[in-house]
């Protein structure tokens, strides 16, 4: 028993021995404060060193402090702190870029807002779909007997390569297949190169990328390029593909727009996309707030930004007249352009 | 004639098998003396050990604040300690939990691997220099950061190393405890900092001490096993930090940790 006490003795001795010398914060740089003025540089920092699109959107970072930095004081409560910087941010007019808080997610959703929707699922569900449609994992498949069609609504959702070898084996006797990603708001990257490269006949470059490498508005690696190889042991289209876009066709559906507006047997219709052309990084302010802004630059393979949206090849506004008959005019055009 | 004769055969032996043999029985000392060596080494193999972990980081690309780790990690030692010099391995991964020191912050999951050689020479009775060589890779993943989520230091680093050591009674037994110091003066460092896109974010670099500094020491207390001479039981405190200045300022890292444990030393013959 003694022994056992002994042994008590020097381990409760050595956690002492830890606890007093665990005091290190003397080697660490000073931790910020949580006060307003705090929180507020260091959202406006992170944005400075990490935002790539300044000179792109003709943006004076640092005169938007100096409108925005006298509205901030210690006294003001979290609420008022949150809308202060969430107003800052709007400015940056980018999709990427929000302050998560507890109490609500600052945005700018003017990419898609301040243009016509283009989209209405329940007219598709009901005068198109007439529930034939099938669910292919995440995709939702629809056959029109002579052209094949495709929605995918998020990018986040898993897309598998069996999913893609059913719906490409099922309309590879079809004229062509739709490629449906209107109000779909981006996701995993990885699934628009999945998708993408089942339509590439051969290895190609379909974009190039730039990184953001030192806190310099203009600092940046690259470019590094994205190409498409089609997979040797996989189905491949090789009909005619028209992909189907609106301003809600964000961030990794730019992407996958942008890779299938390279290919040549595909067609972009519809409106431009929502853009979206910075990958976010994240960060975390000394309040737990979250801050993510776009953090690269994305364009196609001569240089054109897709930051604000990659155009159509066709483009086509769903008319209020076809939407009141049932028509989804994009659709229409997309049956019509492949039935020719 | 019996005069002439011996005289030059006393030369021959005189220059010629004389100092072979001379060099023979030198030879002999010498083997002896390694036998004796031999004899003094001491190998001893630790076998997987357990223990807790303490770490604190700190990125301060917009300085959210300090993580506090708390975890646990395992180790393999092996020790040969001669009359002349100690050769000592290193082995262990750590894992823990990673809270900030602010409200509302993101979890954090760290792993750390270290792999670590020391060679050293006995100096004084109680003092052994020489170098150390370390491998040190530490990876955070903070998955509510989505696309910064991943974070990682890897160092391997080459530098002097010291050991001090005294016996003294703890506990009315007669203990050896010894203090390990390392730093490493120049290191190969390749990171993936915080807050920037993880994917594409790679700084790889070599880092004269100034750039990357890393100090590591460990208090040992050795004591004999009650029914064995051999083996010994090593109750140990470590402490290691590094730190660095990266992308002008940005990202300067810190990073402090604390093991608390104990070990046996098996004797291998």
């Amino acid at each position: 028993m003694t022994i056992y006490i002994k042994i008590l003795g020097q381990i409760i001795l050595s956690f002492s021995f830890l606890f007093l010398v665990s005091c290190e914060e003397g080697f660490f740089v000073e931790v910020p404060s949580e006060s307003a003025t705090s929180i507020f540089d260091q959202a406006w920092n992170f944005a400075d060193q990490e935002y790539t699109f300044f000179d792109y959107k003709e943006l004076n970072w640092d005169s938007i402090y100096q409108e925005f930095r006298p509205l901030v004081s210690d006294d003001m409560n979290e609420e008022e702190l949150f809308q202060v910087i969430g107003d800052m941010l709007f400015l940056l007019r980018d999709g990427h870029v929000n302050l998560r808080s507890k109490f609500d997610r600052s945005r700018n959703w003017e990419w898609y807002l301040e243009f016509p929707e283009n989209f209405n699922y329940s007219l598709l569900e009901r005068n198109y779909f007439k529930s034939n449609e099938q669910f292919v994992g995440s995709l939702v498949v629809m056959d029109f007997e002579d052209v094949g069609y495709m929605r995918y609504s998020s990018f986040s959702n898993g897309v598998s390569n069996d999913d893609m070898d059913y719906v490409i084996g099922k309309f590879k006797d079809h004229k062509g297949l739709i490629i449906d990603v209107r109000n779909n708001g981006g996701g995993f990257l990885s699934n628009a190169s999945k998708i993408a490269k089942r339509f590439a006949k051969e290895k190609q470059r379909v974009a190039l990328v730039y990184y953001k490498n030192g806190p310099g508005h203009n600092e940046l690696e690259g470019p590094f390029s994205t190409n498409l190889t089609p997979p040797d042991d996989q189905l491949l289209f090789d009909k005619p593909v028209i992909v189907l876009t609106n301003r809600h066709s964000y961030s990794a559906t730019s992407f996958f727009t942008q890779y299938m507006r390279e290919l040549e047997n595909v067609t972009i219709l519809g409106d431009q996309t929502g853009g979206g052309g910075g990958a976010p990084a994240f960060t975390e302010l000394s309040n737990g707030w979250e801050l993510r802004v776009s953090s690269s630059v994305t364009t196609d393979p001569e240089g054109f930004n897709i930051e604000n949206g990659v155009p159509p090849d066709v483009k086509v506004d769903m008319l209020k007249s076809d939407e009141n008959n049932g028509k989804d005019t994009i659709l229409e055009e997309a049956l019509r352009l492949l039935r020719e | 004639m019996k005069i002439s004769l011996v005289l030059p055969l006393l030369t021959v032996f005189l220059l010629i098998l004389a100092p072979s043999v001379v060099s023979q029985s030198k030879k002999e000392i010498r083997k002896a003396k390694r036998a004796e060596r031999k004899a003094n080494t001491q190998k001893h193999r630790s076998p997987l050990m357990i223990y807790p972990v303490y770490w604190g980081i700190q990125d301060t690309r917009t300085s959210p604040g300090i993580y506090r780790v708390f975890g646990g990690g395992a180790a393999i030692r092996t020790q040969k300690n001669g009359p002349k010099y100690i050769l000592e391995h290193n082995g262990q991964f750590n894992f823990g939990l990673g809270l900030p020191n602010f409200d509302n912050g993101a979890l954090q999951y760290n792993t750390q691997f270290l792999f670590e050689t020391y060679y050293l020479r006995h100096f004084k009775s109680n003092l052994a220099l020489g170098i150390h060589g370390s491998g040190l890779q530490v990876s955070r993943i903070t998955p509510a950061l989505s696309n910064s989520s991943f974070a990682s230091d890897a160092a391997f680093g080459l530098g002097p190393a010291g050991r001090w050591s005294t016996n003294m009674t703890i506990f009315k037994k007669t203990t050896e405890v010894s203090i390990t110091a390392a730093m490493p003066i120049i290191s190969y460092v390749n990171r993936v900092p915080e807050f920037g896109l993880s994917f594409s974010g790679t700084n790889s670099f070599i880092a004269p001490i100034g750039r990357f500094n890393k100090f590591s020491f460990r208090i040992d207390a050795k004591r004999k096993f009650k029914k064995s001479n051999e083996n010994t039981i090593n109750y140990f405190y470590r402490w290691e930090y590094y730190g660095m200045e990266e992308f002008e300022g940005l990202h300067n890292l810190r990073v402090a940790s604390h093991q608390i444990g104990f070990h046996l030393w098996i004797k291998k013959n």
